[in-house]
């Protein structure tokens, strides 16, 4: 099934890494390398998916799903945060900002699936 | 970067392992660990390859895994079908890699296993898998209490009840339905919670992988072991039942699972803090198994050390250790006349640092001659199959290295070596009862190393060479003078001609045009050499000797003119001066060596020089029993080179095969004498 993907990285690397995985799938995916590079991407059509990572420059991860959230259109699609942060509580605050799920980095290919596919029903 | 390359890299490697293991299972069929292994690697194909778009690799290791599933829980045994399927996989797999349709195959094999799996375990297999302790869990309560944001994270409710209906036969339960489930879906706002029955077909991790995305207090799986639990923590936090509502849920999992309760009775008594304690218990430990595990397995791999670089690399390294070597010798020619003592002991110091590099960088190369082996043990196996010969194979010394160009240009010769000695060498079961001889044929492989050499060998019990057919064939295909009498060793070397194949018949496992002059062939064009030897009915030894590399050379240094040539060391025979006017004053161009007229060549002429030294050298090149002689000015030294291809512009030159670097710096070709000739 082909669905809308918006992919927020600043890491060229595995911004890339990720979008071939899910174009490979079959996906159509669009890319951001910071927050308001993907705001931009909201334009009022239907996105079935956001991953976004929490560190990036211009508008944060945080910020960028609190921005999503608030557009009537996006508040309950699925979002996935990416994060290098092992600190529990920072994530629980993480979650707090309405995430469907937060993967930690590096991931192995087939979690990172797992979880998108699982996010994508 | 290619991912999907990457990809493709990994997945070959990954059949390799299998097929391994799956070798190691042949020859005992209930290690436990190999089954586990061939099911984790099962695993890892299915779960990357629909991500590459190899989707038929999925489907199939899909329903494989399910039957190794099956097999390592102990619900069926790994017999022989099981076995034969799988390893017709493992080819199917390659070729689907490889971008080789095969979907008719595909379906083949997952009708086999359906079928398979249709025909159930037996139940007395059933019991005893439960003293595996591996099954599934009989029944299992999930309490589900989402949050009530659990929409603005972007859950999706409705998927998550409808996986945990695909978990096997379940009932959901709907607790606080104030407000009717539907609106609550509707509007967003829950404030209901669920309760659910269930007798899973899926095991626990399957179960847990539905509420991937909640929190931990969202929701708790209990694994139902007694009708007590209902009564008890943590039922009763939630909720408390009546008798009649216990009794509702009890015939509720009784019709799906009619043995509930019974099976379980002795662990309720060995553990009596039932319920969560032990639930959580159990899954703890069966996570830490888990891990330790993975942690094993990354840990043995580590101890392997191995890691992959593709070749460009390597011989980029190796013409750069090269180099540096020739430099060396450059240098200790310009440092020659240094007297100073600290300058000569850091030349040796020199010497010694960069031969050692020079080794350790041409070992990079050297790969041991067993992995080959699972290719053969396969071989040996649909052989012995196809023809119903039992046959023991015996290896011996496979961690002899050779370079790996060497290795993978052995491959086919070795196999059609084996082919031939399962076809024509070991006799029938019966054949060999008469014979007093074990009813299972003897295959042996062997290898070590010799000098600079490495020697194959492989020998069988068989009924050896029939060297009356050898020779009748020989005379009917004019290869041979019906009425001369031949040596064995003369037979063999017909034998090893082209187009001789004994076979009277073109038999599926041998004779398939491919004889042993194409393993001559072979062996030869690496710089190796084939020999047999054979007793009428005891068997035969083939004997393949080769290089340990195909990149130093052992090289004599002719001048010709002002230029260098190099010839083989293992190619030269014999050398001698000669007065110019003796050897060119005959008309016929040939030499008289150990009563042998063989032809000679000049380099002068061949490279149109008019004058000539008055002495000349002569040298007996004898290359696969060939003999050719080079006339050249002299010998300049005897060096250790390193081999470097022509580039393509050369190549068409064939009397020269390749190219190295000398002492001085200078180039120097490497002169292959025989095409000369031509």
């Amino acid at each position: 099934m082909n669905k809308k993907i918006i992919v927020a990285e600043d890491f060229n690397v595995s911004r890339k890494i990720i979008v071939s995985v899910l174009t490979k799938l079959g996906h159509t995916v669009m890319e951001a390398s910071n927050g308001l590079e993907a705001v931009s991407l909201f334009d009022g059509r239907p996105v079935d998916l956001l991953i976004t990572d929490y560190n990036m420059p211009e508008m944060n991860g945080a910020e960028l799903i609190k921005t999503v959230r608030a557009h009537d259109k996006y508040a309950y699609i699925p979002i996935l945060l990416l994060t290098t942060e092992v600190n529990e509580q920072k994530i629980k605050t993480a979650l707090d900002e309405n995430i469907t799920a937060w993967i930690k980095k590096p991931f192995q290919t087939e979690d990172f699936l797992k979880i998108v596919n699982k996010a994508l029903r | 970067m290619d991912f999907q390359q990457e990809y493709i890299e990994e997945v070959r490697q990954i059949l390799k392992d299998l097929e391994k293991s799956l070798m190691q299972l042949d020859e005992n069929p209930d290690h436990a660990d190999e089954i586990a292994n061939v099911y984790r690697y099962l695993h890892t194909l299915k779960g990357s390859a629909g991500m590459f778009g190899f989707h038929q690799i999925e489907k199939l290791t899909h329903e494989l895994e399910y039957l190794y599933s099956d097999v390592r829980d102990g619900i069926r045994a790994h017999d022989e079908q099981i076995m034969d399927l799988t390893l017709h996989s493992v080819d199917v797999l390659a070729d689907l890699i490889e971008g080789q349709p095969a979907d008719d195959e595909v379906e083949k094999i997952i009708r086999t296993v359906l079928a398979m799996r249709d025909t159930a375990a037996s139940p007395s297999l059933t019991t005893l898998a439960s003293d595996t302790g591996k099954q599934l869990p009989q029944a299992v309560i999930i309490f589900f209490t989402p949050d009530s944001n659990i929409f603005k994270r972007g859950i999706n409710l409705n998927a998550i009840l409808d996986d945990i209906r695909e978990l096997g036969h379940a009932e959901i339960i709907v607790h606080n339905e104030s407000v009717p489930l539907e609106k609550q879906l509707e509007s967003r706002e829950l404030t209901s919670w669920f309760e659910v029955l269930l007798v899973p077909e899926q095991d626990m991790e399957e179960i847990r992988d539905v509420f991937m995305f909640l929190g931990e207090n969202e929701y708790e799986i209990l694994e139902l072991t007694s009708p007590e639990q209902f009564m008890t923590e943590p039922y009763t936090r939630r909720i408390t039942l009546s008798e009649e509502q216990i009794n509702d849920r009890i015939n509720t999992l009784k019709a799906w699972s009619p043995q509930l309760f019974e099976a379980g009775v002795e662990e309720i008594i060995e553990e009596p803090t039932a319920g969560k304690a032990v639930d959580l218990k159990a899954n703890a430990e069966g996570q830490e198994d888990e891990e330790t595990f993975t942690f094993e397995t990354k840990k043995s791999k580590k101890n392997k050390g191995n890691i992959s670089v593709s070749t460009p690399k390597l011989d980029q390294l190796i013409n750069i250790v090269s180099e540096l070597v020739t430099f060396r010798s450059e240098l200790q020619h310009l440092m020659s006349d240094n007297r100073n003592t600290k300058v000569v002991e850091a030349m040796e110091k020199l010497d010694f640092l960069t031969l050692r590099l020079r080794d350790s960088a041409f070992n990079i190369r050297l790969v041991p001659l067993s992995i080959l082996q699972v290719k053969l043990q396969r071989l040996i196996r649909s052989v012995s199959k196809e023809l119903n010969k039992d046959v023991e194979f015996i290896t011996e010394g496979l961690d002899t290295e050779l370079d790996r160009s060497i290795i993978n240009a052995l491959e086919a010769p070795l196999m059609h070596i084996i082919r031939n000695a399962m076809d024509h060498g070991i006799e029938q079961p019966e054949e060999r009862m008469k014979r007093n001889k074990p009813e299972k044929g003897l295959l042996k492989l062997y290898s070590y190393n010799s000098g600079d050499h490495v020697f194959i060998q492989v020998q069988d019990d068989g009924n050896g060479i029939d060297f009356d057919k050898i020779r009748e064939k020989g005379i009917a295909k004019g290869l041979l003078n019906a009425q001369q009498n031949y040596s064995e060793k003369e037979l063999i070397n017909v034998m090893m001609s082209p187009g001789f194949s004994t076979a009277s018949a073109v038999t599926t496992v041998s004779g398939r045009g491919v004889g042993m002059d194409i393993v001559k062939k072979e062996v030869n064009a690496l710089r190796g050499d084939v020999e047999i030897s054979s007793e009428k009915g005891l068997g035969t030894i083939i004997t393949l000797r080769l290089p340990l590399t195909l990149t130093i050379l052992d090289t004599l240094v002719v001048r010709v003119a002002d230029q260098k040539y190099l010839i083989p060391v293992s190619e030269v025979e014999y050398c001698y001066e000669e007065q110019h006017a003796n050897l060119f004053s005959k008309k016929s161009r040939h030499i008289r060596y150990e009563k042998q007229l063989v032809p000679f060549f000049s380099l002068r002429e061949y490279f149109e020089r008019e004058e000539h030294p008055e002495k000349e050298t002569v040298i007996v090149v004898n290359k696969n029993d060939t003999r050719v002689a080079v006339v050249v000015d002299g010998i300049a030294g005897q060096y250790q080179t390193v081999y470097k291809p022509l580039n393509e512009l050369l190549q068409p030159v064939d009397c020269f095969s390749g190219a190295s670097i000398l002492g001085d710096g200078s180039t120097a070709l490497i002169l292959n004498a025989l095409k000369l000739k031509n």
